[in-house]
């Protein structure tokens, strides 16, 4: 197991090196530049610029692959280089945003499973009946609904019917958990709803399959009970698919949800992402891009892990 | 006269798909006494293992549902006993194996864990539950370290290896044959005085089966387990059954002893199924006999009807109008069909008395 891990996060430096290339080409590809948007930005400020000079300035009059092998090099000595536009250290950003968005993925990822599983248990061992008519719909319109308008109406109706707003300014967890909890409870929640809707049916139709399965029914002519039957035979042979999903999902939420950081006025890593897009602020899309890619490699190498605790017949390697 | 175990009488379980009725089992009866190997015999699609199933409520529902009958199960109805009674009687007192040991036993638990909870279930090693000698060995010692060392006792039983080592391995990692023994293991865990065996060797190696059926039945000697087998395997009921039934079409057309079903069948289905065995001692031009027609579709068969009569040479009009009910032959030899005193030719034929 050990020497697993070892290999696959060896094998991770080239999946790295390949994300950093690809990255920085489609970077260089997208039509327009940051030069274009400091101009606009200084000719707008009614001041003189020279463009040749903007880009000598930047470093963007090198050849791109030497600009590459630049940007490499400070990678590998773990400084991804500054801002185009405020010049902050992209290292230190991402140090101070991301774990803001972490803490509201995580959130989201577990208050979502707690939503899902147990719902879609019971709906597996109830099918057809009115409660898992009911859930099932109610899961259906949770996925269909938009997650800017549910939020909106979250943040909007109880301030006007009954003046209660969540917390609008950041406090850091370890400063004060409790107004921090309060900041995220909402958002978390709102996100977890929609993807829940999803989840539950995925978790509801894997446990209706192992529910045919004829260990399930040995474990009924044992004379087990339906909870024993449904925890200890029926979920954990059902979890392999929705580990995987489960997988996805946190890979997506290490991105950051950019509406509901928006609404709540969470100063996450989605926000900043989409600026620097915006700006082309090379620099920033490019360290960001790379921490995500490290991230959600490293949640697939759990998932994989995971499979073989789930599934003694799994071989890893 | 030997005491009844069990009495199944007039068992009706029905699928109800798409709108039509499936009669799976309709009007079954028999009797197991205690201690014996009964066989019940029939074909793919005759009910054997939905009626199997029913004993202990098994059959899923939907689409499944028992639509009547009763399971005499020590002076007490199976069918209309309490969800929490039937439980406690399911793997203790009356326990199944099933026809593929690869896919009944849960992949990702040990098989020792599997054992346990069997065991653990049913409080199989509290003290009011173990003998004299067993208490005083297991004095102190908790639950699950006792159900533990009965696990390893049970898998020696059955002929498994090393059961300190393999109690720990995962289905996975044993062969088919090790796998159903394994099933057999758990089984017994309860010594239950039933042991229902729903065509146990059908998924194993041929000579793998012989292994299986042996230890099986060398069990049900040594604990006076009543055992039902299902098969379809004749050899398997010449070589072990005490009685014999014959199904088909979701009830018992002949039943009794070996010799009376062997030697001196009745039934015309029976006669077809004995023809059908190949043999060694005819030339090979003689080819392999085959009963005409196909079995039954059991959504088409009328309630009011020889269910057999559709493939039968013997039919006439009071068989497509009539179901005819088991009569009394000999002292246990019963059969369900209103021309059983004119297959004699036949049967001189097919068995040579």
């Amino acid at each position: 197991m050990g020497k697993y891990i070892v290999k696959r996060l060896i094998l991770l430096l080239p999946s790295l090196l390949l994300v950093c290339t690809i990255v920085f080409g489609l970077m260089r590809l997208i039509p327009g530049s940051a030069v274009d948007a400091i101009v606009q930005q200084m000719v707008n400020a009614g001041q003189s610029v020279d463009r040749g000079q903007v880009e000598r300035m930047l470093g963007l009059d090198k050849p791109a692959v030497e600009q590459f092998l630049i940007w490499l090099g400070g990678a590998l000595r773990g400084d991804l280089g500054s801002s185009l536009f405020d010049y902050q250290p992209v290292l230190k950003t991402i140090s101070t945003q991301l774990p803001v968005t972490l803490e509201l993925g995580i959130m989201t990822l577990l208050l979502s499973n707690v939503i899902s599983i147990p719902l879609g248990l019971f709906c597996a061992s109830r099918q057809n009946s009115l409660g898992d008519y009911v859930i099932r719909a109610i899961g259906v319109v949770l996925m269909a609904v938009p997650v800017f308008w549910i939020a909106t109406i979250a943040l909007v109706y109880p301030a006007t019917k009954w003046g209660y707003a969540p917390p609008m300014n950041y406090v850091s967890f370890f400063v004060d958990p409790l107004e921090n909890l309060r900041m995220f409870l909402l958002p978390a929640l709102l996100g977890a709803m929609t993807s829940a809707g999803n989840q539950l049916r995925m978790v509801r139709t894997m446990n209706l399959e192992v529910l045919r399965m004829d260990y399930v029914r040995t474990a009924w002519a044992k004379g087990a009970h339906e909870r024993l039957i449904l925890f200890r035979h029926v979920f954990r042979n059902a979890m392999i698919p929705v580990v995987t999903a489960i997988g996805g999902a946190a890979g997506g939420m290490a991105g950051g949800s950019v509406i509901l950081e928006n609404l709540f006025n969470i100063p996450g890593i989605g926000q900043q992402m989409v600026t620097a897009l915006n700006n082309r602020d090379y620099p920033v899309i490019q360290g960001c891009v790379v921490v995500f890619s490290v991230i959600v490699m490293l949640i697939n190498l759990l998932v994989d892990i995971s499979y073989k605790w789930i599934d003694p017949r799994v071989e890893l390697d | 006269m030997e005491e009844t175990l069990l009495e199944v009488r007039d068992l009706r379980t029905w699928f109800f798909t798409g709108g039509t009725i499936v009669r799976a089992v309709d009007g079954l009866s028999y009797t197991v006494k205690k201690g014996e190997c009964a066989a019940i015999i029939g074909e793919s699609g005759s009910g054997k293992s939905v009626g199997a199933l029913s004993l202990l409520r098994l059959v899923p529902f939907p689409p499944g549902k028992i639509m009547g009958g009763q399971v005499i199960y020590k002076g007490e109805d199976l069918l209309s006993c309490s969800e929490e009674r039937i439980r406690s009687i399911r793997g203790r007192e009356i326990s199944m194996i099933f026809q593929e040991p690869s896919t009944a036993l849960n992949p990702v638990m040990t098989i020792g864990a599997q054992i346990v909870e069997n065991i653990m279930l049913h409080n199989g090693v509290s003290d009011e539950n173990l003998t004299v000698e067993e208490r005083t060995r297991w004095q102190g010692v908790p639950l699950r370290q006792r159900a533990m060392d009965r696990a390893k006792e049970l898998l020696s039983l059955v002929d498994i290896p090393n059961p300190t080592a393999r109690i720990k391995d995962y289905p996975f990692q044993f062969s088919g044959g090790m796998q159903q023994r394994a099933m057999i293991a758990m089984a017994m865990s309860c010594n239950p005085k039933l042991l229902i065996a729903d065509e146990p060797t059908t998924a194993l190696d041929v000579t793998v089966q012989a292994q299986v059926l042996e230890r099986l039945n060398s069990l049900r000697a040594r604990f006076g387990t009543a055992l039902i087998i299902i098969t379809h395997n004749l050899g398997v009921v010449a070589r072990y059954a005490s009685s014999v039934k014959i199904m088909y079409g979701g009830s018992i057309v002949e039943e009794g002893s070996p010799q009376d079903i062997f030697e001196h069948p009745l039934h015309p289905y029976t006669l077809g199924l004995i023809r059908a065995v190949p043999r060694l001692d005819l030339p090979r031009s003689h080819g392999l006999h085959t009963i005409e027609g196909e079995p039954p579709n059991m959504a088409l068969i009328p309630p009011n009807c020889c269910p057999f009569h559709f493939r039968c040479r013997y039919a006439d009009e009071q068989c497509r109008s009539h179901r005819p009910e088991l009569q009394a032959q000999s002292d246990h030899h019963r059969c369900a069909c209103f021309h059983a005193d004119q297959t004699g030719a036949e049967r001189q034929e097919v068995c040579g008395i």
